[in-house]
């Protein structure tokens, strides 16, 4: 990997959650994100909550994908590639953003989402409603 | 299978992105392996009162 990455303006809003953004060449990079996402109508949360043991979407394994067979891959590099202007608003959640190159991005996230609705059983709040 | 590549010179004028997430990646260069991976899981039984989660240990 030998090719140059020329970036004339580059502009990043928001970078969280495991992201990165990495100028240069590397080798390696697998950021990893767990996320319990609790959406409450009424927004009364308890800061200690959620335990990723509890929920088999944390333990399950990836699928593996199968490697082709036999490829013989030859590849001549014969210039550069450059981008006048980058506009990045958000990267989120293990994404990444690279001006250069790498041999490997090995990225993993997992969101387990919960909705705790008004609207589907009002009879199970003990919350008070909302002041308007 | 014999796979023959040749990169020629690329001038890209704006890449404008709103948002990159959940394992997602947006590289100006070369790589040689990629493996991004996602999981999501927002089941019916999600939908429900408020109960709070069980505690973090």
């Amino acid at each position: 990997m030998t090719r140059l990455s020329v970036i004339g303006f580059l502009d990043i809003n928001a970078v969280i959650f495991s992201s990165v953004v990495f100028i240069g060449d590397n080798w390696l990079i697998a950021p990893r994100t767990r996320v319990i996402a609790v959406r409450r109508d009424f927004p009364s949360f308890f800061g200690n909550e959620g335990r990723f043991e509890d929920y088999p979407l944390f333990q399950r394994d990836w699928p593996r994908l199968p490697v082709p067979a036999d490829v013989h891959f030859v590849k001549r590099d014969e210039g550069v590639i450059q981008v006048d202007l980058v506009r990045l608003t958000s990267l989120s959640t293990s994404a990444m953003f690279q001006a250069g190159s790498t041999h490997t991005v090995r990225s993993e996230s997992r969101v387990k989402q919960f909705r705790q609705l008004a609207s589907t059983n009002p009879a199970a709040f003990s919350h008070p409603p909302a002041p308007r | 299978m014999n796979l023959q590549v040749v990169n020629k010179e690329i001038h890209i004028g704006v890449i404008r992105v709103i948002g990159v997430a959940s394992s997602s990646l947006l590289l100006v260069g070369d790589a040689c392996n990629i493996n991004l991976s996602a999981m999501a899981d927002t089941p019916p039984e999600a939908v429900g009162p408020v109960v709070p989660l069980a505690a973090e240990r």
